[in-house]
């Protein structure tokens, strides 16, 4: 069975980028592009609607929220407390980092840091982690 | 009494009326004035000032207390009690003159021998002169005064006269807090010497009477209360407004009130005179510090106004970073893709030559924008050095094999003339990026020649010298850099190349900053190279 992954991400070329990418890595994605969407989703998936994905890549700046928020929703329930997420995203900034991790963020990585092959590579071994 | 009137007469003093009042007011101020004098020595920030201002405030007390007894003498004569009150009184003059010096930032120690010596000498005057050349005459003492007794008179006028210059100097020379500073003090020991004067010698002479002398520990609580208040609360400035009218309207009532006590119509006069000219400085005066208190106004309101500035500057900058990266990582991500062969293979190699210089310049645009970031968080203490065993040598040698190609092509050498350096504790990758930008920009502005890199140990510091043979500095492009204005580059480096060494420079200026060291430019002059100094300080632990 093909890992899914839950990417939420607003900036259209990323998307696109990501959804070619990981596909052709062998992921199933899914792209949320509010954090709205992605909140709801966190409550669709306690009460049992939708299926738990494997990981979850939060950007940080979103358009109506700041990831730290979601990734602060999804630790307050025992049905998703667990759920492995990474942040994924271009704000790195000291203070967010210290809040990410405070809040359990499983991996902070920056976008442009990586190639994607390297990308891959971390996300294939988080996987693997159970 | 022909006999006696050889000098000039001169009453100094009288005993006055008991009242339960004054003398309550009396006792009062003695317990005042070193309460006060305790305090700011114990409160306030500079020991020495702090210091001089209790022993002034001591003195004072004691001379109060000594005023008190001469009026209901106890243990002593009047006789006796008025010597040690004359004798406080010079010497308080002198410790006045002390804590003007050193409140003045002023080494007192060249004044030390002078001021003990007149101290004595001034004492020595009261004690065989004056004293002895007392007369009674009801209840006022009557001095007969002789001619050597002119140089206890010259000595207070020398000392009180030096005082006021220098702190009149200091109230036009210096800015801000201290020329307050300065000036409050001047007006207070003017205060100090107008009410002396009045008080000592113009009442005295003209109405014979000591009824008015329970003022004189008021007035000295007064002049007390008014140097704590400028020694300690000198930052809250309208606090001193407020306080400096008071004193001018005081001041003013008083010397308003003073023609009406005099019975001798030339000094009703001239009393009248005084008051008019006090009126017109003290005009001045408040106008001044008006005006001084609007200045400090708006420079608070300034300051504010920057600091809002500065930290919506950095946000900016955070959220700039935000941007900018967000559009690369799809750049980098395609350019990658397309170099690996994912939407099939670009067999023409002009193509790939140009995407791969492409992925070269994302990668090369990230790491710059990575930079930048990296010194904002420096600078703002968002992030620290990480500091590890380093060897120089082998630093510098790394980065000459990365610009080896780019030398060769502009046809330059490049060396790297060492010494054996020992391991040295540095932040690698900063210094690294530091040195690089210098040999970069080394490379970029020369034409012939080329680059040679010079390491050697100074003072237990560690110097880096990066020598070009290209286009050298202006002096005014020194200067610039040396005040931090980067961005403003010489006339030749314009007509050489495009954007300049600004910003690489700017990171390497930060990163040898924070490692505590610095870095220097020197050059002849225009087409006679430049030479870049880092200097690291040595951190073997």
């Amino acid at each position: 069975m093909r890992p899914k992954i839950l990417i939420i991400e607003d900036d259209r070329p990323t998307i696109k980028l990501f959804e070619e990418v990981f596909s052709m890595a062998g992921f199933e994605i899914e792209v949320l592009d509010l954090g709205q969407k992605a909140i709801e989703r966190l409550k669709e998936i306690r009460e049992g609607k939708r299926e738990k994905p494997d990981l979850v890549l939060l950007d940080l700046i979103l358009p109506d929220m700041n990831g730290i928020s979601v990734l602060k929703e999804a630790r307050k329930y025992p049905e998703t407390k667990n759920l492995k997420i990474y942040a994924l995203t271009n704000y790195s900034n000291p203070e967010f980092n210290q809040e990410l991790t405070k809040e359990g963020i499983d991996k902070i990585l920056i976008k442009a840091q990586y190639s994607l092959k390297e990308l891959i590579a971390i996300i294939e071994e988080g996987l693997k982690l159970k | 009494m022909a006999k006696l009137i050889k000098g000039v007469i001169f009453r100094i003093s009288g005993r006055y009326q008991t009242g339960m009042q004054k003398e309550y007011l009396n006792l009062f101020s003695i317990l005042i004035s070193f309460i006060i004098g305790l305090s700011v020595y114990l409160k306030g920030r500079n020991r020495q000032v702090g210091l001089h201002f209790l022993i002034f405030a001591i003195i004072i007390t004691l001379w109060s207390i000594s005023l008190y007894f001469y009026n209901i003498p106890v243990l002593l004569s009047a006789f006796e009690w008025l010597k040690i009150t004359l004798s406080l009184t010079i010497i308080g003059i002198f410790e006045l003159f002390c804590f003007i010096i050193v409140i003045s930032n002023i080494s007192l120690k060249k004044f030390k021998l002078p001021l003990i010596i007149s101290s004595i000498l001034s004492v020595a005057i009261i004690l065989a002169l004056f004293v002895n050349n007392l007369i009674t005459e009801g209840k006022s003492y009557l001095i007969i005064l002789h001619p050597p007794s002119v140089i206890f008179f010259l000595l207070l006028f020398i000392y009180g006269a030096f005082g006021a210059a220098i702190l009149f100097e200091r109230s036009l020379k210096s800015l801000g807090i201290e020329r307050l500073q300065a000036m409050y003090i001047l007006v207070g020991f003017g205060l100090f010497l107008i009410s002396t004067t009045v008080l000592n010698v113009f009442i005295p002479l003209t109405t014979g009477s000591g009824g008015h002398l329970w003022l004189g520990p008021i007035f000295a609580l007064l002049l007390v209360g008014f140097f704590a208040f400028v020694i300690t609360r000198y930052y809250l400035f309208e606090i001193r407004v407020i306080l400096m009218k008071l004193f001018v309207g005081v001041m003013g009532m008083i010397l308003l009130i003073l023609p009406f006590l005099i019975p001798s119509f030339n000094l009703k006069i001239l009393t009248t005179i005084i008051f008019l000219l006090f009126c017109i400085l003290g005009h001045y005066l408040l106008k001044g510090v008006d005006e001084e208190s609007k200045r400090r106004e708006e420079a608070e309101r300034l300051i504010g106004e920057w600091e809002k500035l500065t930290r919506a500057k950095d946000q900016f900058l955070l959220s700039l970073q935000h941007h900018l990266r967000t559009p690369l990582t799809p750049i980098k991500g395609y350019l990658e893709r397309i170099l690996e062969g994912t939407y099939g293979r670009e067999e023409n190699p002009v193509i790939r030559e140009k995407l791969i210089e492409m992925k070269k310049l994302a990668d090369t645009l990230y790491s710059l924008m990575e930079g930048l970031l990296d010194v904002q968080e420096l600078k703002m203490g968002k992030k620290t050095l990480s500091l590890e065993d380093c060897q120089i040598g082998n630093l510098i040698e790394g980065i000459i094999e990365e610009s080896r190609p780019e030398a060769k092509q502009k046809g330059l050498y490049l060396k790297f003339e060492g010494i054996p350096l020992p391991m040295i504790k540095l932040d690698k990758k900063r210094i690294r990026e530091a040195i690089w930008n210098l040999v970069d920009n080394a490379i970029k502005y020369t034409n012939r020649g080329g680059v040679t890199i010079i390491t050697k140990i100074e003072d237990e510091k560690l110097k880096i010298a990066i020598s070009d043979t290209g286009i050298g500095m202006e002096k005014e492009e020194i200067d610039y850099f040396l005040q931090g204005k980067l961005f403003e580059r010489g006339g030749e480096a314009k007509k050489l190349y495009g954007p300049g060494r600004g910003i690489g420079l700017s990171l390497s200026i930060e990163f040898v900053k924070a490692h505590g060291g610095k870095i220097w430019a020197e050059s002849e002059g225009w087409g006679k190279g430049t030479t870049f100094w880092i200097e690291l300080p040595i951190k073997i632990e």
